[in-house]
């Protein structure tokens, strides 16, 4: 599905990778976990092809990523960013139909929208905010309709950059449901960077930690990675790994004094 | 006396140069805005930051004392060599000082109170002109001539331009007085409104103005309004540089002026800078409005 | 939000509407006062020649001029708003203005004739600039701020030469092009309206069908890329369509300003900020505010004109104060 091979990238001049390989496979829920200045997010820009590697390649479903135009990796990529102040005021439904750009017909059409707006609107459950304008929105209302234009995308992989990490608690379960729903349900392949361990822990098919030289330190299921001594070696941090009283996933306890 | 001792010479020579100072008494004038001014009598270094102020001093016969002018004081053309000082309305105080003027003369119309007192704390004598307007033209010659020490050539040169004036007054008394709009710049139409000189020229010779009174002594206005004032004959005065007059009117047959073929250029200088030469502006005029030519001869 | 979409439904009833009465009232009044019936009397011939050459040869053209700079302020400055993604923006932030009015001055300094080379070279100087701030802002790749910040500083560096070559040039024809640039529609020359049109029709169709792409724009370079925007590419697209509108403005009438800094404005609080919407919205009311605002500037000192600048910013700046006061309090 995304395959990174040797994988070079420089940020003014310090090397943030230099050699990675990677794999992530169709439908899988793949986190991407890491200390500050481990170059997640540079990580995830070379995903959306945001910037380039200066060396190795980068493919997406077989297509190299560097030969793809704008609206060809719109197709097969979707971006969900962290919600942050929207701009103009767009009413949600049209905010929300920005989404369909990639598939807009010739210089002049536009794409066809409605049902494809709605039914994101349904699956994330912003049909009653369709009027209302987007700067008038919560913080978790808007995260959700960021999702739902990340959905009319109509792309088989979804990328997310901490896109929670600010919500709520109660707002953040229910996003992580919302992501697993579409992981399971319609197979959409989901990137995301996250700081929350236990959540990536629990939502996660399989997890990636970056140390901070840009190297993979660890890579497989939540179980594999996540260890007492990944944590001391990559984080600096003393933690003890308890395993989710429901759900059996790892479960971080750090060590406070 | 034909042989002059050359230790006299030199003795008159000194006593003038130490003495000028001393010799030269100061009297007490009033200027145009009503301030009292000190000068030497007569002033001998004169600067003018008025072009036609240097015209009339040049008139007067002052050309030799004529120290310092304007970048803008083309007129006559042997100004043009005389020591610059600047713009008009914003010389060079370094330069005005350098001149080391005992008369300096300035106008209210483009010289601020800020400026006017400014030279008097560096004391500089400074005379005030405020021409708006015919009479005031007249009378701005009788003062000039004062205070430059040559009153009866400034009673000359404002008689004859009164004589001048009066001989158009009568010749067009009983005749009928065709309206008439004056424009001063084309892009965009600038038109003479009447608290102006070009007004009061108007009315001396036997014309009406057009243009109403507005807030504005010199309005824009759009084709539209001078289609609806319709004037008998249209003045066009512009400085040079403007674009071509016809260009603009000549678009409007619709006119009387055009249609008639009264659209009349006049030398912007003759109708704007009051000075002596007005009296050639109001020639013009004359034979614009009614055909006739008045001599500026004047009789003694 | 059905309430909503009906509302909608009736501005594009109303603003034409609007449009059309602004310029029936911009040919009804005037210095010389006609009667509505001669109007109509023009239209149909019957009417003497002083009327009609004041309808159709004098109020007509500058009519249709409003109308064309109007719109064409309108748009490009809702047009600005969107790909720099900031409401203060007018059309003439880029170094449009230093542009024009350098290249006004230009043409003047080196003597040309003032009819037809002014508005060219205001044209290319407009152009100009713009394509200056483009490259040196680095504008395909750099950040909507750079721009900003380039387009503030080569208008400066436009302004000074200005300034400079203000002070070799005559006085008396000096003037002249001051006037010119603070805005007048009553002195450009009709013969341009055709070439005008076309050209501002052209413009505005290919911002009108870059609408999405503008509305993409909005949410800053990198989401916009995300949701498939080649966005240097679809940038220089559309500063160049909007900056070719405004440098048509700027030669056609001067500087005339507010319109385009004003109208995409309450357009955006009455229609929303879809450009679909916001550039049609914007052009009609731009040509239905100017033709009001020279309507003004034509009629309160009659015969005298006064600056239509002076006009458009005192109708639009308090009737933008009102419509967001009114925005406010309904929260």
């Amino acid at each position: 599905m995304i395959a990174l091979d040797k994988v070079a990238f420089r940020y003014a001049g310090h090397p943030v990778f230099t050699d990675l390989s990677l794999e992530v496979h169709s439908g899988e829920m793949f986190g991407i976990l890491g200390p500050n200045g481990s170059g997640k997010t540079t990580l995830l820009k070379l995903l959306r092809a945001v910037i380039r590697p200066e060396a190795g390649e980068i493919r997406v479903e077989g297509a190299p990523l560097a030969r793809l135009r704008r609206r060809e990796v719109a197709q097969k990529i979707a971006v969900v960013p962290q919600a942050a102040a929207p701009g103009y005021p767009f009413p949600v439904d049209e905010f929300v139909a920005m989404g369909r750009y990639p598939w807009k017909p010739g210089w002049f059409g536009l794409p066809a929208s409605g049902s494809e707006v709605e039914k994101a609107l349904q699956v994330t459950d912003t049909s009653h905010l369709a009027a209302q304008r987007v700067n008038t929105l919560s913080g978790g209302e808007l995260q959700r309709v960021l999702l739902a234009r990340a959905l009319v995308q109509d792309a088989s992989i979804l990328l997310l950059d901490e896109a929670s990490s600010h919500l709520d608690l109660d707002h953040r379960l229910a996003f992580a449901h919302l992501l697993k729903a579409l992981n399971r349900e319609r197979g959409v392949t989901i990137v995301q960077v996250s700081h929350d361990l236990d959540l990536a822990a629990a939502l996660c098919d399989r997890v990636l930690v970056l140390d901070r030289q840009g190297r993979i330190a660890a890579l497989g299921t939540p179980a594999e990675v996540y260890t007492e001594e990944m944590f001391h070696t990559v984080f600096g941090a003393e933690v003890r790994i308890d395993p989710h009283p429901d759900t059996g996933a790892p479960r971080v306890c750090p060590h406070f004094f | 006396m034909k042989r002059v001792s050359p230790f006299l010479v030199i003795a008159a020579c000194v006593l003038l140069i130490e003495g000028a100072g001393s010799l030269a008494a100061a009297a007490t004038f009033t200027d145009m805005l009503g301030r009292t001014l000190s000068v030497p009598e007569p002033p001998r270094r004169i600067v003018s930051l008025v072009p036609s102020v240097t015209e009339v001093l040049y008139s007067l016969g002052m050309e030799d004392r004529l120290v310092g002018v304007t970048t803008f004081c083309t007129y006559p053309e042997a100004a043009t060599s005389k020591p610059l000082v600047g713009g008009y309305a914003d010389p060079s105080l370094e330069a005005i000082i350098a001149r080391k003027p005992d008369l300096l003369i300035v106008s209210a119309a483009v010289t601020t109170p800020t400026q006017v007192a400014r030279y008097e704390k560096l004391g500089i004598p400074t005379f005030v002109i405020h021409a708006t307007g015919l009479p005031s033209t007249i009378q701005m010659l009788r003062q000039i001539g004062e205070v430059t020490g040559v009153p009866e050539a400034g009673e000359e040169l404002a008689q004859r331009l009164e004589a001048v004036r009066d001989r158009v007054r009568s010749a067009v008394a009983k005749r009928s007085r065709p309206t008439v709009l004056t424009a001063v710049m084309i892009t965009p139409l600038t038109v003479a409104g009447p608290k102006t000189l070009i007004h009061d020229l108007l009315e001396a010779a036997g014309g009406n103005n057009v243009v109403p009174d507005t807030p504005v002594r010199y309005p824009t206005w759009g084709p539209e309004a001078v289609v609806a004032a319709d004037p008998e004959v249209i003045i066009v005065s512009p400085h040079p540089g403007q674009p071509e007059p016809g260009a603009l009117f000549h678009r409007w047959p619709v006119l009387s002026a055009v249609r008639s073929q009264r659209v009349v250029s006049v030398e912007a200088d003759w109708l704007q800078r009051p000075g002596p030469r007005l009296a050639l502006g109001l020639q013009a005029l004359v034979k614009a409005f009614h055909g006739i030519d008045v001599s500026l001869e004047v009789a003694q | 939000m059905r309430r909503q979409v009906s509302l909608r439904w009736s501005w594009w009833l109303l603003l034409p509407l609007i449009l059309f009465l602004s310029l029936i009232l911009s040919l009804s009044f005037g210095a010389m006062p006609l009667p509505l019936s001669a109007l109509w009397k023009a239209i149909v011939g019957t009417s003497d020649e002083t009327a009609r050459t004041i309808l159709l040869e004098i109020r007509l053209p500058r009519a249709l001029l409003a109308i064309l700079v109007g719109a064409s302020l309108g748009t490009a400055g809702g047009a600005f708003q969107g790909v720099l993604r900031n409401p203060l923006a007018d059309p003439y932030l880029l170094g449009v203005s230093g542009g024009a009015a350098l290249g006004a001055v230009t043409a003047l300094a080196l003597g040309l004739p003032f009819a037809w080379a002014l508005p060219l070279a205001a044209f290319i100087g407009a152009l100009g600039a713009l394509g200056m701030v483009y490259l040196v802002a680095h504008a395909h790749r750099g950040s909507t701020h750079t721009l900003i910040l380039s387009g503030v500083m080569i208008g400066s560096l436009a302004s000074s030469l200005l300034l400079f070559l203000l002070w070799t040039v005559p006085a008396d024809p000096m003037r002249s092009v001051l006037f010119w640039l603070m805005g007048n529609l009553g002195t450009a020359d009709t013969d341009w309206l055709p070439l005008g049109t076309l050209f501002t029709a052209a413009a505005f169709f290919v911002l009108w069908c870059q609408a999405p792409a503008l509305d993409l724009l909005t949410q800053g370079e990198e989401t916009a890329a995300d949701l498939g925007l080649a966005v240097g590419r679809s940038r220089l697209l559309l500063l160049t369509a909007a900056g070719a509108l405004t440098a048509m403005a700027v030669a056609l009438a001067g500087l005339v300003g507010f319109v385009g800094l004003v109208v995409p404005h309450v357009v955006r609080l009455l229609l929303g900020p879809a450009h679909r919407r916001l550039l049609p919205a914007s052009a009609l009311l731009g040509a239905s505010f100017l033709l009001l605002s020279d309507l003004v500037a034509r009629i309160v000192l009659a015969p005298a004109e006064i600056p239509i600048g002076v006009v458009t910013a005192m109708i639009g700046a308090p009737f933008f104060l009102y419509l967001l006061r009114r925005k406010e309090g309904r929260g």
